[in-house]
């Protein structure tokens, strides 16, 4: 027999003797898992990361692994109890689907696993090329992981303007007009509300756990929940009234709840008078849009749009239309213009700043580094055009525009795009169109899973450890629903790391390093961590052992003011009615009727509308197993039709029909997209449209349980931008559906 | 040489299939000698030969190397739908801890399953260091098959009894898995082939050294 050669891995560790040892103990499986079964547990304090909620909770650890997590009863998101999200998402820690080291693709476009090493240095070397040829505003980093800071840093080094946030595919028309209107982004305070309208905004399915619980309390007290929806959503399940809307024209509610709370002298004078910088512009702009005008768009009768407005006005301060979240306020060509008339509508009622009402958040006054200043490169101006005059110059530059970053790379304005849990082949519209991202000369992904975007596009992908084997400095538990006192939580490491993946400052460290760049991170999160905490003068070993802390100051209704002078932050100190960085621009500074940009017309065509699961976070969670047996159970990836438009089609409950878009560019052919959907359907949806979860139609081969699941809202849709905001404006999409497979 | 000898040999030999194929090991399937080591060995070992395992199939099949890396990084790293993780917490319910109140507790497809604690259990109380990369995937297939080899070569036959009953006892599933994806082309069937042929003797070998250890009833 000839030699063979052999590779071995296991080596005898120094000093012990295999082959002399006892049998072990527990040799047998059996008597190891009896064992295993009694080991101690611990409590480790982190928070979720199943959604942007973040809700503080407690992994419990035993024998090494994840036992169970459990919510922190302290934490005001959820007052001690997750959603199925948050269990989901936990076990992926542990799905097979995650990368488990560096990649690169190769020239014959197949991944291969490399060292952390080799990526620093080639990543280094393609990006100081980049820089030093097309400057480093040839450089975005898109993001929707938050970190910013670490980013920050990395972008002022090489002189990049361009930090990417995800908000142009969620909700950028409400940041962008309540900071303009307001300066903030107040919350709505369920618990002491006598009168709740929520429009656009669906609690029951983009769960935050707290909020149901004091909305389910509301209910049981009698307090009253109006629904606007053109679906019976999980929401609309538990208000008391539930009332469809054509979609696509909430502003004409607003506008014509604002008209009536106007017209029948309904509105808070005082406050009004005191508080709002351009009320006569905006009355004079919309004094004839009555509710019957109202009504004749929006399909809800002018009785009803006159009942909400009195019931509002009857119970304010304690009532509130609710801001509003991803439903509204992206989605429509009038998307900004509904969050404008949804500050005016809760203006009217003087509700800012009121129990009852709208309340800011309650938020420490965290302190944080401060970094040495350094001499950094010029920048230039913002690539994607946010913020930039003669392209996007209302567009909040802080957040950005991320759906149309194909065209900046066509354009020759982008070379390199890192995304840092940013997957915009699925989350941003038209995946063919994004998948053009792959054209950038560089593209790094720094993901924990196999995302669409990290398949197709990236040439490098950098794993970072999953958030249960990472610690993360304090961040603020606030926002979305009112809660009197500031609280802080942390995410401390329940578990060693699993793969070879690292923490994100680790990940930036390595490839500074590589760049040559000296010492741009010098410090490490415990750092952080102790100047985070300073101005709190709270201990960091309680804050690492309790996760979740409430400060003992609580946040105190009434308008801010100043020298007696309304002080809200705004350029007039008040709530300002009229943007005038819109008519600076051109636009009106005030919101009026702005039809949508389409309209169904034919019997098989249906505006396409869509919605969160109660159990999915968008496509971030559609590859999680747990999760998936849910949308199984309840036929999850199934579109909604109305029955009475199923029966003109043919089409019954269950049957499988072709979903069928045009996409169409300046200057290109139009392409039809086609997808087959099965349908389920329904009296409690609004016969115009059609409604999809919004977490299915996985296209990237590497997760494997979420792989050709469902469509996706997304795969219809164009890549637009909607000037004043930004948004993407997918719900501005009609379908033709026909019973059938195509 | 002893038959537990021979065995270790050759699971040591059969382990070798489960580390990224490098040129060596190529040119040694490609030489024959691995063919021949193994049959040699399973024959020293007692094993023989199973009815139906080609004695020289893996030179036959063999395809070029970087086909036969493209199969291992996108089948057993896991870079592809089509994968299957030569790793035994995958195979195997997650935990029979009762106690356990994770969604995924009685599931299969996972890590760092109960199999995976247990066997960096043995390979710690045997002194064995576990190279970084599997740290957490203690009960990859390449350490379980050294893990055997030093078992039949150092300790007592019920030890190997109960680590073969109950730490190689998935293949069969593994096996399915291999054996169901969809290959790319005639190279990767080939290099699917390689793989299911080396499952194919380690299981018989397994059943074979199960029969010679197990107490009679």
């Amino acid at each position: 027999m000839r030699n063979i050669s052999r590779r071995t891995f296991l080596q005898i560790a120094a000093g012990t003797a295999a082959a002399g040892t006892a049998i072990p103990k527990l040799m047998d499986m059996k008597a190891f898992s009896a064992a295993m079964a009694d080991a101690p547990v611990t409590k480790v304090p982190t928070y979720c990361n199943g959604c942007s909620t973040g809700c503080p909770m407690f992994a419990y650890v035993k024998n090494g692994r994840l036992w169970k997590v459990e919510g922190h009863p302290v934490a005001m998101k959820n007052y001690g109890t997750l959603c199925a999200r948050a269990h989901g998402v936990a076990t992926d820690l542990y799905n097979k689907d995650r990368v488990r080291q560096p990649m690169k693709r190769g020239a014959d476009g197949k991944f291969q696993p490399i060292s952390w090493d080799q990526a620093f240095q080639e990543i280094a070397e393609k990006l100081t090329g980049i820089i030093d040829k097309h400057t480093g505003n040839s450089v975005v980093w898109m993001a929707h992981g938050g970190k910013e800071s670490y980013a920050s840093l990395f972008l002022d080094e090489i002189g990049s303007s361009n930090y990417i946030t995800h908000y142009s595919t969620c909700f950028t028309s409400k940041t962008n007009a309540w900071d303009k209107m307001a300066a903030n982004q107040l919350t709505i305070d369920i618990r002491r509300a006598k009168y709740m309208l929520f429009a656009g905004r669906n609690y029951g399915g983009a769960i935050i756990p707290a909020a149901m619980k004091q909305l389910t309390a509301a209910k049981e007290q009698g307090r009253k929940i109006v629904v606007v929806d053109p679906r019976l959503c999980e929401l609309a399940k538990i208000a008391d009234e539930w009332i469809p809307i054509r979609p696509g024209t909430d502003l004409a509610l607003f506008l014509g709840i604002a008209h009536t709370l106007v017209s029948e002298n309904l509105y808070n004078k005082t406050f009004v008078q005191k508080y709002v910088f351009g009320f006569d512009e905006f009355w004079n702009a919309n004094k004839d849009f009555t509710a019957e005008k109202a009504a004749a768009i929006c399909d809800i009768p002018a009785a009803k749009i006159r009942e909400i407005a009195r019931d509002l006005a009857k119970n304010a301060p304690a009532a509130f239309l609710d801001p509003g979240y991803h439903g509204l306020h992206n989605h429509y060509v009038s998307s900004t213009q509904i969050a404008q008339a949804n500050v005016i509508v809760n203006a009217l009622l003087g509700n800012f700043y009121q129990q009852g009402g709208l309340m800011p958040s309650a938020r420490p006054a965290l302190g944080s580094l401060k970094p040495a200043k350094r001499l950094q490169p010029e920048k230039g101006p913002r690539i994607d055009g946010a913020g930039v005059p003669n392209e996007y110059p209302t567009v909040e530059p802080g957040r950005g525009i991320a759906q149309h970053m194909p065209d900046r790379i066509a354009q020759g304005k982008v070379k390199a795009i890192f995304m840092y849990h940013f997957n915009p082949l699925r989350t941003a519209p038209d995946p063919e169109y994004q998948k053009n991202i792959a054209k950038a000369d560089l593209v790094v992904t720094i993901p924990v899973d196999w995302n669409e975007s990290s398949y197709y596009t990236a040439h490098y992908i950098l794993p970072e450890h999953y958030f249960l084997e990472r610690m993360e400095p304090p961040k603020p538990v606030s926002g979305n629903i009112s809660h009197d006192f500031p609280q802080i939580a942390m995410r401390m490491p329940a578990v060693k790391p699993l793969h070879d993946t690292k923490p994100l400052l680790e990940i930036l460290k390595g490839l500074t390093k590589a760049m040559k760049i000296d010492d741009l991170y010098p410090f490490t999160v415990d750092d952080e961590i102790s100047a985070a905490l300073a101005p709190l003068g709270i201990d960091a070993n309680r804050l690492k052992s309790e996760g979740c802390i409430e400060l003992p100051t609580p946040i105190k209704p009434g308008f801010p003011e100043k020298d007696g002078k309304p002080a809200c932050g705004t350029f007039t100190g008040k709530i300002e009615f009229t943007i005038g960085a819109f008519k600076l621009h051109g636009r009106p500074g005030v919101p009026t009727w702005i039809p949508p940009l389409v309209a169904p017309k034919g019997d098989d065509e249906f505006r396409l509308i869509h919605g969160k699961q109660p159990w999915h976070s968008h496509s971030q969670t559609n590859n999680t197993p747990y999760l998936l047996a849910m949308t199984k159970s309840y036929h999850g990836t199934w579109m909604w039709m109305n029955r009475q438009r199923a029966d003109k089609l043919g089409i019954r409950n269950g049957d499988t029909a072709t979903v069928e878009s045009r996409i169409e560019y300046p200057g290109q052919p139009a392409r039809i997209v086609r997808k087959n959907m099965q349908v389920k359907v329904t009296e409690m949806l609004y016969p115009e449209c059609v409604w999809i979860p919004s977490a299915h139609g996985c296209f990237s081969p590497n997760m494997t349980y979420g792989f050709g699941q469902g469509a996706n809202y997304n795969d219809f849709a164009p890549s637009r931008v909607e000037p004043l905001s930004g948004g993407c404006m997918v719900q501005e999409v009609i379908v033709k559906v026909r019973k059938g497979a195509s | 040489m002893s038959e537990n000898e021979a065995a270790a040999e050759l699971f040591l030999q059969l382990a070798e299939f489960w580390r990224p194929p490098d040129s060596v090991f190529w040119q040694e399937i490609a030489a024959g000698s691995v063919d021949e080591a193994i049959a040699n060995l399973s024959t020293q070992a007692g094993y023989g030969a199973a009815n139906d395992i080609s004695r020289e199939i893996c030179r036959e099949l063999l395809p070029p190397l970087s086909a036969l890396q493209y199969f291992f990084v996108r089948c057993f790293i896991g870079i592809g739908k089509q994968s299957a993780l030569p790793v035994e917490s995958v195979y195997k319910k997650w935990t029979d801890d009762p106690t356990a109140r994770l969604p995924i507790a009685g599931s299969t497809g996972y890590l760092m399953g109960d199999a995976a604690l247990h066997a960096r259990y043995l390979l710690d109380h045997y002194g064995f260091t576990i190279p970084p990369d599997y740290q957490m995937m203690p009960d990859h297939l390449s350490l379980l098959l050294e893990l055997a080899a030093f078992l039949l070569r150092h300790r007592s036959d019920e030890e190997c009894r109960l680590f073969f009953s109950q730490h190689l006892d998935w293949l069969g599933h593994f096996v399915d898995a291999l054996a169901t994806m969809d290959t790319e082309g005639d190279n990767d069937w080939k290099a699917r082939q390689v793989y299911l042929w080396n499952l194919s003797i380690l299981q018989h070998s397994i059943d074979k050294h199960l029969q010679r250890v197990s107490v009679p009833l």
